[in-house]
C-alpha cells in the first residue's frame, strides 16, 4: 500500500536555506506526491523558489502558526493513507530520507509519526537530534545531540516524540489528535504532539537511516523573535514549563503554579552556580510567563484528555533517566570546552593550553616559606580574640550586627545618623564571617598572616612572568617584606592590608578573564574568574578607595587591549559599583564632596607625606627598586614599560593622596581634627609592580649556572634588608576579649539595656584650642564596623537642637556648677559617663567635676578609663524601627551572593580537574 | 642597548625627583566640625581651711577615739572679685559667690591660709597651711607615726555629696597593705579624722595618696611630736606638688642648729633637717639633691642616692649651719619630695613640713599672716636669671631678680596682700612664718578653677 505523501515546506524568511531545501527535495529518491511551500515570510523570494522548483505555493499570514499553515494545506485533501512530511525551510533532507521513512511506516502500521536523524547543516557527521523525550522532571530533553555519528545510535526506533523538522505524520492521526496544540509554545508543541499520539495508542519512531540536515535557525536565534515568541533560551524554558503544566498531575500542577515565581528565582540562582549567568533572565521571565498564562497551560490538559487512551505511566520507559540527563549535560560541557579549545588553538594559543612542566606552589617549597614568614610575624600572635591598635577597634561580637551595618542607610552613631554605611562594612562582614562566632578573631589572625599571605599572592602573580620556582619565591618574599606593607602591618592599617592581600589575586583573575598568559578552558571557567575578579575589585575598592582610580584605569586599558573580551571584562566592575553606589551618590549629591570618595575607611590615622617612609625603610626598599630598574634591560620591554607606567601612576597617586586632608573627627576617635589620605595602598601596589618587574629582571638572565648563582645571591640581597626590618620591629597591639566599653556597661547592654554611654575626651583643635569632645554611644560601645566615613564628612553639618542640648549638658557636667542635671540625663537616656584614664590637668579637672555631681556615682577606674554611673536613669522607650533590609541592600546582597556563587568553581569543572590530574598536575597545583 | 640605559636612568631620575622634589601642597576635602563654645555658670570657688588643731582625746585628753579641734586659727584671706561677687565665710569654708559665674577663678579672686599657735600639754608649736580647693586625689609627702609622733589625716567634705575616701600609703619598704585603707566615709559637710598610726603604725617615713569618690574633700596631715613629756612641735603636711624629675623646695631656713646639736638626748636625735623623697611607679630613681645656701657662709650640701621604686626614703641633711637654704632635686624618673625643717629656740622646739613648690606660671595672689614674721622664699632652679614682679596691695609693682640656680628671700609686713608673678617663668615659692620662735610653712597655691567657658564638640 503506497502512502500519499504531501511534503509541506514551512518557509519563514530563510530564503537561502529554502533554496537548499528545495534543491534537496527535488533530489529525493522517493519524491513526495505533492510538495507545497507554505510561506509566512515577507517578500516574493520564496514564491519564486517554489515556482522555479515546480512546488505548490501557499501564502499565509505572517503571524499564522504551524497548525494554521498545516490546516490550510490539508483543507479539502482527502487521500487514503495520507501522510504529511513537515519540512522547515532550514532543513534539507538527504536523497534517501523520505524513502527510508516510508519503508519504516510501511513495515509497522501502528506508526503514526516518524522522524529522521537530524544532522548538522553542512556538517552531516554530527547528529543534531534523534528523537525527543522528557526528563524525569518533565522538561523537554533531546537525548542524542552533538555527537559524532558513527552509527552508534542506528538501532534506536521507538521514542516519545520527534521534532517537527522533517516529521512524517499520518494525516488521519493528525486530525484525530486535533493537530498541534495551539496553546503550547512552539518548542513544546512537537513533544506535546508526540506524547498525545503515544497516549492515543500510536507509535512514534525515529528512522536513523533517514538523514536530514537541519540548521536550527530558531534555536540559534537567527529568526526574528516573533517566531518563537521570545528569545530562544526563554522559549526553551517556556516549553518546559508548559509541559510541566500539561502532563503533571493536577494537584502537582497547581502547586507548581503557586510556587512558580519562587522556582524561577531559585533556578536562576542555580544557573548562576552553574556559571550560566546569561540564563538568569530566561528563567525568571519564563516563570512569570507561566504564572500569568496558567489558564492556557491548563486548557491543554483538556485537549490531552480527549484523545488519551493509555495511562501516562505506560510511557515511562520512553522517558530519559536521571543518569542519561546527567551524562548528557556533562557531554555538553565537554563539547563546549573542546570548541573553546579548538578556537584557542586556531588563535595560536597552543602553548597556553599546554599545562607546562612548572612545579606547583607546595612542590617548590612555598609552604615552608609561608611557615617561616608566619614565624617572623610572631609579634602578631593573637593572645586573645580581639585586637586593638592605633587603627583598629574590635568588631562586634555578634556577626549579625556586622551584617546589619553593611549596606545600611541608618547608623546608630552620634545622635542617630542617616547616610549609607561605608562599603568597607561589607568587607568587615565578609572577614568577620570567616570566624562568625568571634568576628574579631579573623582580624587578629589576618594581622598575623599578612606576610605569608602576601608571599602567596605575589608568588602566584610572579608565576605569570616566570617559570622558575626560585624567582617566584624571591618575588613572593620581596612583596611580603616590602617596607610599605610592613609599615601598614605595624600600624595595623586593616583596610590597606586587606587591599594589599587581594591585589595580586585581582591581577591574576583579571589576566585570566582577558586571556592574557594562561587561557581559560570554557566560558564557565571564565565566569568564575570574572566573579572572582569582581569580588576582589569590590574588596579592594571598599578597603582602599584611593587606588580605585588606578585599578579602573588598568581595567579600562586592558579592555582596550583585549576588546574582544569586553563582554566579560565589564562585569568585573559591577560589584564595586553596587556597593559604592549609595555612598558615591551621597558624597556627590548630599555633601557635594566628590573627593571624599578617596578617603580611607576605618579609624583616622595620620601618614607621612612623600617620601612616605623613614630612612631605614627607604634603604630597605632600594634594592627592589634597583632590580626593577634592571628589568628595563631585558627583552620583554613592552611588558616592562607598561608595568613601569603603572608604577609611576601608583607613585603619583600615593603622592597626591598623602597631600589631601580629610576631616578626622568622628566616632571612636578624637585625637586630631584632620587626617591626610594614606599612601599605603598605592605604595603597596607599587611594591607589587616592582616585585613583578624584579622577577622579570632576574628571570630574563640568559646565562648558565655560575652566573645564575651569582644573580641568585644578589637577588637574595633584595630581601635581606626587609627581613632585618621585619625582625626588628614590634607592633603596638593590645589584645582583649573584644569589649570596647567597661564590662559593667557591656553586661548591662547585654541584658537589653538601651542606656547610652557618654564618653568625654579632652582634645585640642587645629588652632591649639582646648575643647571637650563628647561622644554618645550605644551601651555596647563603638565597634570597628560602626566607624563611618560618611559621618566624618557630614558632622560639620549635623549641628541641631539635639546636638546643642547635649553640648550644654556636657558643659554643665564639666563645670560642676550645681545646675540640676538629673532630668536632662534622663532625657538623653544616659546611663554611664566615661573619661579616658590619664593624668593630664584637663582629665583631673573633669574627673573632679564629675565626682562632685550629685547625680553621678563614681564606679572607678576601668580598663577603658574612669567611669561614672547616673544615679537615676530612664530607659529609652523608642523602638528602633529601622529594618536591617532596604532595597539597595537587597540589590547589593543579590549581586554579591550571585558573584560569590559564580566564583565558586562548579562541580563538573572540578571533576574535570581531578580527571586531568595526571596531565596537568603542575597547573592544577597552582 | 644605549636607549634602554637612557630609559633606565630617566625612570630612576623621575622616581627620585617625584619623591624628593615634588611640591608639597595641602588640600582639605570636606568641612571641619567646629566646637560650640558654651557659657556655663562655673562652680563657685570655695576654699576649705583645716580649722583648729586637733587634739587626741578631746580637750580633756582622756576621751578615747575623740579628736577635737582646740583654739581658733587665724585665717588670712584676700578677696578681690568684680562687682556683683561677694565672699561668704561659713566656719572654715570661704566661698567667692558669683551669681553669673563668669569671673575668672584663681588666687587673685580669692586666696586664704591659716596659722595657729598652740601651747597645750604635749601639743605646742605653730601650725600653718594654705586653705584648699577640694579635690578627689591628693598626695602627701610627710608624716611620721613612730614613737612620740602622731599623724592625723584630716578629711573635710564641704560639698553636698557624701564621699568615700581610700588611702594608699607607701613606707620605706613600699606599699602598705592592711585593713582600714579603703572605705573611709566622709559625710557631706562633715570632717573625718583618721589617725594614720592605725593603718601605718610605727612608721618613720611614708607618703600618702588620698583618693575620694563622690564629693570632693580637702585633706591635710597634722603631725605633732612629743619627746618624753615635752611637746616637740606641730605642723600640717600640705598636699604635694605634682611629681616631676625636678623638685624645688624653697624656704629651708635653718635656725638654732648649734642648739640642736647640744640636745644630746636620743629623743632629740631627729632634729636634723630631713629630706623625704617618694618614688612613684616601678622604676628606681637616682636622685641628686642640692641644698644651696644664700651666701658664702652657707654653702649647703649635695646628696646623691639611688632610691627604691614605690617607696619613701628619708635622707638627713647633716652639717648645715644656720642660714637660708633652698633644695633642688634632680631625678631620672618623676619623684615627689619634702623637707622636715626644725627650729630650736630654747626651750621651744618646733618643726615644719616644707613641700616642693608647685610652679605657678601666672600671677599668684597670697595673704601674709597678721602675726609673726613672714618671709617668702623663692627658688630659681633654671640656668638663667628670673625676674620677679611683686605688687603689694594697690601699690606699683616692684621688680626683683632671682639668680640662676639661686634663691631670693622677701620679708613682708604682717597682714599684707600680695600678688607675685615670674614674668613667664614658673614661680617656686614657700611662705615661711615665724611666730615667737615657732615655725610653719605655707605653700603658694593658685586655686585655678574651670572658668565659665567650655568648648564642647559633640560627635
Amino acid at each position: 500500500m503506497n502512502a500519499f505523501i504531501t511534503a509541506v515546506v514551512v518557509s519563514h524568511d530563510a530564503v537561502d536555506y529554502l533554496a537548499a531545501a528545495a534543491n534537496a527535495l527535488q533530489l529525493q529518491s522517493r519524491k513526495p506526491d505533492r510538495i507545497i511551500v507554505v510561506d509566512s515570510g515577507e517578500g516574493f523570494a520564496s514564491e519564486q523558489i517554489a515556482a522555479a522548483s515546480g512546488f505548490d505555493y501557499l501564502k499565509v499570514a505572517r503571524d499564522s502558526s504551524l497548525q494554521d499553515s498545516i490546516a490550510a494545506v490539508l483543507e479539502g485533501q482527502e487521500q487514503a493513507n495520507h501522510w504529511l512530511w513537515l519540512l522547515h525551510d532550514d532543513s534539507a533532507p538527504e536523497s534517501g530520507a523520505l524513502a527510508a521513512l516510508e519503508a519504516e511506516i510501511e513495515k509497522s502500521p501502528s506508526v503514526a509519526i516518524a522522524g529522521p536523524k537530524l544532522v548538522q547543516w553542512q556538517a552531516p557527521r554530527i547528529i543534531r537530534q534523534l528523537g525527543l523525550t522528557l526528563t524525569p522532571n518533565g522538561a523537554p530533553f533531546s537525548p542524542i545531540h552533538g555527537q559524532f555519528d558513527q552509527g552508534q545510535h542506528d538501532d534506536v526506533d521507538d521514542v516519545m516524540a520527534v521534532g517537527t523538522a522533517a516529521m512524517l505524520v499520518k494525516v488521519a492521526t493528525f486530525r484525530e489528535l486535533g493537530g498541534f496544540d495551539e496553546s503550547a509554545p512552539l518548542l513544546a508543541a512537537d513533544i506535546d504532539f508526540g506524547i498525545r499520539a503515544r497516549l492515543a495508542g500510536h507509535r512514534v519512531i525515529v528512522v536513523p537511516a533517514a538523514r536530514v540536515q537541519h540548521a536550527g535557525l530558531s534555536l540559534s536565534g537567527q529568526r526574528d523573535r516573533q517566531w518563537l515568541g521570545a528569545a530562544p533560551k526563554t522559549a526553551l524554558r517556556r516549553a518546559a514549563i508548559h509541559l510541566r503544566f500539561a502532563y503533571g498531575s493536577m494537584p502537582l500542577a497547581l502547586a507548581y503554579w503557586f510556587f512558580l515565581p519562587l522556582i524561577g528565582l531559585l533556578r536562576a540562582i542555580g544557573q548562576v552556580a552553574r556559571k550560566r549567568p546569561e540564563l538568569i533572565w530566561s528563567e525568571i521571565a519564563a516563570a512569570f510567563w507561566g504564572y500569568f498564562t496558567v489558564g492556557r497551560r491548563l486548557s491543554s490538559r483538556k485537549k490531552i484528555k480527549t484523545t488519551t487512551s493509555l495511562p501516562a505511566r505506560a510511557l515511562k520507559t520512553l522517558r530519559a533517566s536521571r543518569a542519561e540527563v546527567r551524562a548528557s549535560r556533562r557531554a555538553d560541557k565537554e563539547y563546549a570546552e573542546s570548541v573553546d579549545n579548538l578556537a584557542t588553538f586556531e588563535a595560536g594559543g597552543a602553548a597556553a593550553l599546554d599545562g607546562g612542566a612548572q612545579r606547583g606552589f607546595a612542590a617548590s617549597g612555598g609552604l615552608w616559606w609561608m611557615l617561616g614568614l608566619t614565624a617572623l610575624s610572631f609579634a602578631w600572635w593573637p593572645k586573645n580574640v580581639a585586637v586593638t591598635a592605633d587603627g583598629l577597634l574590635p568588631l562586634s561580637s555578634n556577626w549579625w550586627d556586622l551584617f546589619v551595618r553593611a549596606g545600611a542607610s541608618y547608623q546608630p552613631i552620634g545622635l542617630g545618623f542617616f547616610a549609607p554605611s561605608d562599603p568597607f562594612a561589607w568587607v568587615l562582614t565578609a572577614l568577620g564571617g570567616l570566624t562568625f562566632w568571634a568576628p574579631s578573631l579573623s582580624v587578629a589572625v589576618l594581622l598575623l598572616l599578612i606576610k605569608p599571605l602576601a608571599f602567596l599572592g605575589a608568588w602566584k602573580l610572579a608565576a605569570q612572568v616566570s617559570e622558575s620556582a626560585w624567582v617566584r619565591a624571591i618575588a613572593g618574599l620581596g612583596f611580603a617584606i616590602w617596607p610599605a606593607l610592613q609599615l601598614a602591618q605595624l600600624d595595623a592599617r586593616l583596610p590597606a592590608l586587606i587591599a594589599a592581600l587581594a591585589l595580586p589575586w585581582l591581577a591574576i583573575a583579571t589576566l585570566r578573564v582577558a586571556q592574557i598568559g594562561r587561557i581559560t578552558k570554557s566560558s564557565a571557567q571564565t565566569w568564575t574568574w570574572v566573579a572572582t575578579a569582581g569580588l576582589l575589585l569590590a574588596i579592594i575598592g571598599a578597603s582602599a578607595p584611593s587606588i580605585l582610580p588606578l585599578l579602573l584605569i588598568g581595567l579600562a586599558l586592558l579592555t582596550l587591549v583585549r576588546i574582544k573580551r569586553i563582554g566579560y571584562l565589564i562585569w568585573i566592575a559591577l560589584p564595586v559599583f553596587a556597593i559604592f553606589g549609595p555612598t558615591a551618590l551621597y558624597y556627590l549629591v548630599a555633601l557635594a564632596h566628590p573627593l571624599a570618595l578617596l578617603a580611607d575607611p576605618g579609624l583616622a590615622q595620620g601618614s607621612q607625606a612623600a617620601p612616605f617612609l623613614s630612612g631605614t625603610e627607604l634603604i630597605a626598599s632600594a634594592p627592589l627598586v634597583f632590580f626593577a630598574l634592571l628589568a628595563l634591560l631585558r627583552k620583554r620591554i613592552g611588558l616592562v614599560l607598561s608595568l613601569w607606567v603603572f608604577a609611576g601612576i601608583a607613585l603619583i597617586s600615593a603622592y597626591v593622596i598623602a597631600l589631601i586632608r580629610f576631616p578626622a573627627v568622628g566616632v571612636g576617635q578624637a585625637e586630631f581634627e584632620t587626617v591626610n589620605g594614606s599612601p599605603a595602598p598605592a605604595l603597596i601596589a607599587l611594591g607589587l609592580i616592582l616585585t613583578i618587574l624584579a622577577a622579570v629582571a632576574i628571570d630574563g638572565i640568559p646565562a648558565r649556572n655560575a652566573r645564575r648563582v651569582i644573580t641568585a645571591a644578589a637577588a637574595a640581597l633584595v630581601v635581606l634588608p626587609g627581613l632585618v626590618l621585619a625582625g626588628t620591629q614590634a607592633p603596638n597591639l593590645k589584645f582583649s576579649d573584644g569589649r570596647v566599653v567597661p564590662s559593667i556597661v557591656a553586661a548591662e547592654a547585654d541584658q537589653g539595656s538601651t542606656l547610652k554611654l557618654l564618653v568625654l575626651t579632652p582634645s585640642t583643635d587645629a588652632a591649639g584650642r582646648k575643647r571637650l569632645a563628647a561622644e554618645l554611644a550605644a551601651g555596647d560601645g563603638v565597634h570597628f564596623e560602626d566607624v563611618s566615613l560618611a559621618y566624618r564628612f557630614s558632622i560639620a553639618k549635623l549641628a541641631s537642637e539635639k546636638y546643642s542640648k547635649l553640648a550644654q549638658l556636657v558643659a554643665d557636667l564639666s563645670s560642676a556648677n550645681g545646675t540640676p542635671l538629673a532630668a536632662r540625663l534622663k532625657q538623653e537616656h544616659i546611663g554611664y559617663l566615661l573619661i579616658p584614664a590619664g593624668t593630664s590637668d584637663e582629665l583631673a579637672g573633669l574627673g573632679m567635676a564629675l565626682d562632685s555631681a550629685s547625680e553621678l556615682e563614681a564606679v572607678g577606674l576601668t580598663d577603658f578609663g574612669r567611669l561614672w554611673r547616673v544615679r537615676s536613669v530612664e530607659q529609652s522607650t523608642e523602638v528602633s524601627d529601622s529594618s536591617p533590609w532596604s532595597i539597595t541592600k537587597g540589590v547589593q546582597v543579590a549581586i554579591l551572593l550571585g558573584y560569590l556563587l559564580l566564583a565558586i568553581p562548579s562541580r563538573t569543572s572540578r571533576r574535570r580537574g581531578s580527571e586531568e590530574i595526571f596531565i596537568e598536575s603542575g597547573e592544577d597545583a597552582q | 642597548m644605549i636607549r634602554r640605559v637612557i630609559a633606565l636612568i630617566a625612570v630612576a631620575a623621575a622616581l627620585f625627583g617625584l619623591v624628593w622634589f615634588a611640591p608639597k601642597f595641602q588640600f582639605t576635602v570636606g568641612d571641619l566640625p567646629k566646637a560650640s563654645v558654651l557659657k556655663v555658670k562655673a562652680q563657685d570657688l570655695s576654699l576649705v581651711c583645716p580649722g583648729g588643731v586637733y587634739q587626741t582625746g578631746g580637750s580633756s585628753g582622756t576621751k578615747l577615739g575623740a579628736f577635737e579641734p582646740i583654739g581658733a586659727p587665724e585665717i588670712n584671706s584676700d578677696f578681690s572679685g568684680p562687682a556683683g561677687t561677694s565672699m561668704v565665710i561659713k566656719g572654715s569654708v570661704l566661698t567667692a559667690v558669683d551669681p553669673d559665674g563668669f569671673a575668672a577663678q584663681n588666687s587673685l579672686l580669692l586666696n586664704a591660709n591659716q596659722i595657729e599657735t598652740v601651747a597645750a600639754e604635749g601639743l605646742a608649736g605653730l601650725a600653718g597651711a594654705a586653705c584648699e580647693r577640694p579635690s578627689n586625689s591628693t598626695w602627701f609627702i610627710g608624716g611620721d607615726t613612730s614613737a612620740g609622733r602622731e599623724s592625723l589625716l584630716i578629711l573635710k567634705n564641704a560639698t553636698k555629696v557624701d564621699s568615700t575616701v581610700s588611702l594608699e600609703i607607701f613606707n620605706e619598704q613600699g606599699r602598705v597593705t592592711g585593713a582600714g585603707l579603703a572605705g573611709i566615709s566622709v559625710a557631706a559637710g562633715k570632717t573625718t579624722v583618721v589617725p594614720l598610726a592605725s593603718v601605718a603604725p610605727k612608721t618613720k617615713a611614708f607618703s600618702t595618696h588620698v583618693t575620694s569618690r563622690g564629693g570632693l574633700v580637702a585633706a591635710w596631715i597634722q603631725q605633732k611630736t612629743v619627746r618624753g613629756l615635752a611637746a616637740g612641735g606641730v605642723d600640717y603636711v600640705s598636699p604635694a606638688a605634682p611629681f616631676g624629675t625636678t623638685q624645688s623646695i624653697p624656704g629651708v631656713f635653718i635656725r638654732g642648729a648649734a642648739d640642736a646639736v647640744k640636745l644630746t638626748d636620743p629623743a632629740f636625735a631627729d632634729l636634723v633637717p630631713t629630706l623625704r623623697v617618694f618614688v612613684p611607679g616601678s622604676k628606681a630613681a637616682t636622685v641628686t639633691a642640692q641644698v644651696v645656701g644664700s651666701n658664702a657662709k652657707t654653702f649647703g650640701t649635695v646628696v646623691r642616692q639611688t632610691l627604691a621604686a614605690g617607696a619613701t626614703t628619708d635622707i638627713p641633711l647633716t652639717g648645715l649651719a644656720d642660714g637660708d637654704y633652698v633644695a633642688i632635686l634632680k631625678s631620672d624618673v618623676p619623684v615627689g619630695a619634702a623637707i622636715r625643717l626644725h627650729r630650736v629656740v630654747k626651750p621651744k622646739v618646733d618643726f615644719a613640713w616644707l613641700g616642693a613648690a608647685a610652679g605657678q606660671l601666672s600671677q599668684v595672689g597670697f595673704s601674709v599672716p597678721s602675726s609673726g614674721i613672714s618671709k617668702l622664699s623663692v627658688v630659681n632652679p633654671g640656668s638663667s636669671e628670673m625676674n620677679l614682679e611683686l605688687i603689694q596691695g594697690t601699690s606699683a609693682p616692684a621688680s626683683f631678680k632671682v639668680p640662676a640656680a639661686g634663691q631670693l628671700t622677701l620679708k613682708f609686713a604682717p597682714g599684707s596682700k600680695l600678688k607675685v608673678s615670674g614674668s613667664g617663668k614658673a614661680i617656686l615659692a614657700n611662705l615661711i612664718v615665724d611666730v615667737g620662735g615657732y615655725v610653719a610653712a605655707i605653700p603658694l597655691v593658685d586655686y585655678r578653677n574651670a572658668s565659665g567657658q567650655v568648648a564642647v564638640m559633640v560627635r
